[in-house]
């Protein structure tokens, strides 16, 4: 059985697959859980410095080709962030990237201060989110400009390696991909969910998401986050790629690594297939890798650009 | 996409529209609502009510069966304020159910001319509105032909609910109020602890007030009487995405709960402590 560990950034996981962040991840018991289960490394959710309230129910459901979401970065704040990532580094010794949002350039600043002081293994940074522009306004990730200042600041608090959750929703990803890689980011993740996209319940006639609008994630969106890590690749193949994004099965995890991707992040399959995804995906990869002669994963890393 | 080995999206994870057939009062602010159809529930699963414009709660289900759904909310927030607003013929959303329930018999047992056939002996401890999912519980055991005792508990005589009905329904039904104005005068607690101690009691079944059910937990693990409890947790999606709903140990009680057994209670360092509130925050009970 070929070993599936991997090094991003020069930290070491056990296997590729990480959890994405904004699932389960509420309590460090929870993001323990999912490594006991099996992942390679765990998110936490977006970490805000003051309490944040999110959206009202429903904020979630799921289709046979896709799920939406617009929970709206709920957080408890810095305290509890804190008590969380303390205790989860008590807990294992997976790999633990912690997940940074703020509403302004100068918080990020702020809560990257912060959570350096707790040194999780990774620092990613949310400038992505879909939903919450009625809040906080067009995401940073659409502005080159905004998302390198975001990098700059984060990158003045912490020596940590940054990786920086690219949006999918802007005519240019690579640019903005180059443009934070420039500011100081070590890695990418690509992509936040897509969207925002909408559905109504026609009896009711009501948005099924309180927010009317919501991210797309699932198998549907899968084409566009292979699109985006095999451009983020050809255009800066130095910078690891945290690939994630619809990924469904271990032959979808094998093809966004051969894409580019070094990490893939997992949600919305955690839904599909439940606690039984991480084993099972792995399981899937090791066989491939195995049938297909590759002795070691790193080998597959950005496949599709040698060929 | 195969889909052979997914399991969630077989589930209705979208909001369903159902009407307000009927709806009555069971106490001050605590009123069952009915609605025509079927969530396929089990006895002690939950489902999600959206009220359109406001928000989405978990209830647990009081009633889902011969066609009809029943609700018994009581008026807590802004959700149930609004759905408390709402007349006969207004819709709301449904979806579910979710969750794991009570362990009820699913086959006919034998008869007591049979070998194993002495009828079993089930106790039900409802304290406050947590009474509501327990006469579904009930007769599901009846059905059975377990003997079934319903054990209710509420600070005063007029909060008690679900009492008449479990009393008509041919349970043993025991009152217990913090000032005695009906039943017994202290808690339910103190009616099981003689039961207990008096009876041959197979199972016992509880959802109300954490610390109550903590108490009965450790009552009948102590006794080794066989012992469920319905743990109820902030949850958001209800069907084990958003984690809002874990316990200490990081299990999802949306999926494995809200019914789990005494013993797995326990382990949960939260039991009977503390909770969290929607955006994680500790709140102690």
């Amino acid at each position: 059985m070929t070993k599936l560990d991997i090094d991003f950034c020069g930290v070491k996981f056990a296997n590729p697959l990480v959890l994405a962040s904004g699932v389960l991840g509420v309590t460090a018991g929870s993001l323990a859980r999912v490594v006991d289960l099996g992942a390679g490394g765990v998110t936490t959710k977006s970490l805000w410095r003051a309490p944040h309230p999110g959206h009202k129910n429903p904020v979630m459901f799921g289709t046979e080709h896709y799920f939406m979401n617009a929970v709206g970065l709920s957080d408890a704040g810095l305290e509890k962030g804190i008590e969380t990532l303390t205790e989860l580094k008590e807990r294992t010794d997976a790999p633990l990237i912690a997940n940074i949002v703020a509403g302004s350039i100068e918080d990020f600043g702020a809560i990257a201060e912060s959570v350096d002081i707790l040194q999780p293994d990774i620092i990613e940074i949310n400038i992505s989110c879909p939903n919450v522009e009625s809040e906080l306004g067009k995401p940073f990730a659409c502005s080159c400009q905004d998302a390198a200042a975001v990098t700059k600041v984060v990158r003045a608090q912490t020596k940590l390696p940054i990786a920086v959750k690219l949006s999918p929703n802007v005519e240019n990803i690579v640019a903005v991909g180059k443009a934070v890689v420039d500011a100081g980011a070590d890695a990418l993740t690509a992509i936040n969910t897509v969207g925002p996209g909408m559905r109504w319940n026609i009896d009711l006639r009501t948005p099924l998401l309180a927010n009317k609008v919501g991210g797309i994630s699932g198998p549907a969106i899968f084409p566009i986050t292979v699109k985006a890590v095999y451009d983020l690749h050809a255009a800066l193949p130095d910078t690891p790629i945290i690939a994630t994004g619809g990924i469904n099965s271990g032959r979808d995890a094998l093809e966004v690594m051969m894409a580019g991707g070094t990490l893939v992040g997992v949600g919305t399959a955690l839904y599909y297939h439940g606690d039984g995804f991480w084993e099972k995906t792995k399981q899937e990869m090791s066989d491939w890798l195995d049938q297909n002669n590759f002795k070691n994963l790193s080998d597959i890393i950005g496949l599709f650009h040698k060929t | 996409m195969t889909c052979t080995s997914c399991l969630s999206h077989t589930k209705n994870t979208e909001p369903q529209a159902f009407e307000i057939a009927d709806f009555w009062e069971e106490a001050e602010n605590i009123r069952t609502f009915v609605f025509r159809g079927t969530l396929n529930s089990e006895p002690g699963q939950f489902c999600m009510l959206w009220v359109p414009g406001c928000d989405e709660k978990p209830f647990s289900i009081a009633r889902d069966y011969d066609g009809e759904i029943w609700l018994t909310i009581c008026r807590v927030g802004p959700a149930t304020e609004k759905l408390f607003t709402l007349k006969k013929g207004d819709r709301v959303g449904l979806r579910g159910a979710f969750g794991h329930g009570f362990s009820v018999p699913t086959k006919i047992p034998p008869s007591p001319f049979e070998k194993g056939g002495e009828k079993k002996q089930v106790v039900l401890v409802g304290g406050g509105y947590g009474t509501a999912p327990l006469h579904f519980t009930g007769r599901a055991h009846q059905l059975a032909g377990s003997d079934v005792t319903m054990i209710i508990g509420a600070r005063h005589k007029d909060l008690l609910i679900w009492d008449q009905k479990s009393a008509e329904s041919g349970f043993r039904t025991l009152l217990a109020t913090n000032d005695g104005s009906a039943g017994e005068k202290g808690f339910t607690t103190h009616i099981l602890e003689k039961l207990l101690s008096e009876e041959k009691i197979d199972l016992v079944q509880t959802c109300g007030p954490e610390k109550m059910m903590k108490a009965i937990a450790e009552m009948c693990l102590e006794k080794n009487v066989a012992c469920e409890v319905s743990i109820e947790r902030y949850m958001k999606c209800g069907f084990g995405v958003c984690g809002q709903c874990v316990t200490e140990t990081g299990e999802k009680m949306c999926q494995i709960g809200p019914c789990v057994t005494a013993e797995k209670a326990m382990g949960f360092s939260d039991f009977g402590n503390y909770h969290r509130g929607p955006e994680g925050q500790k709140i102690a009970w």
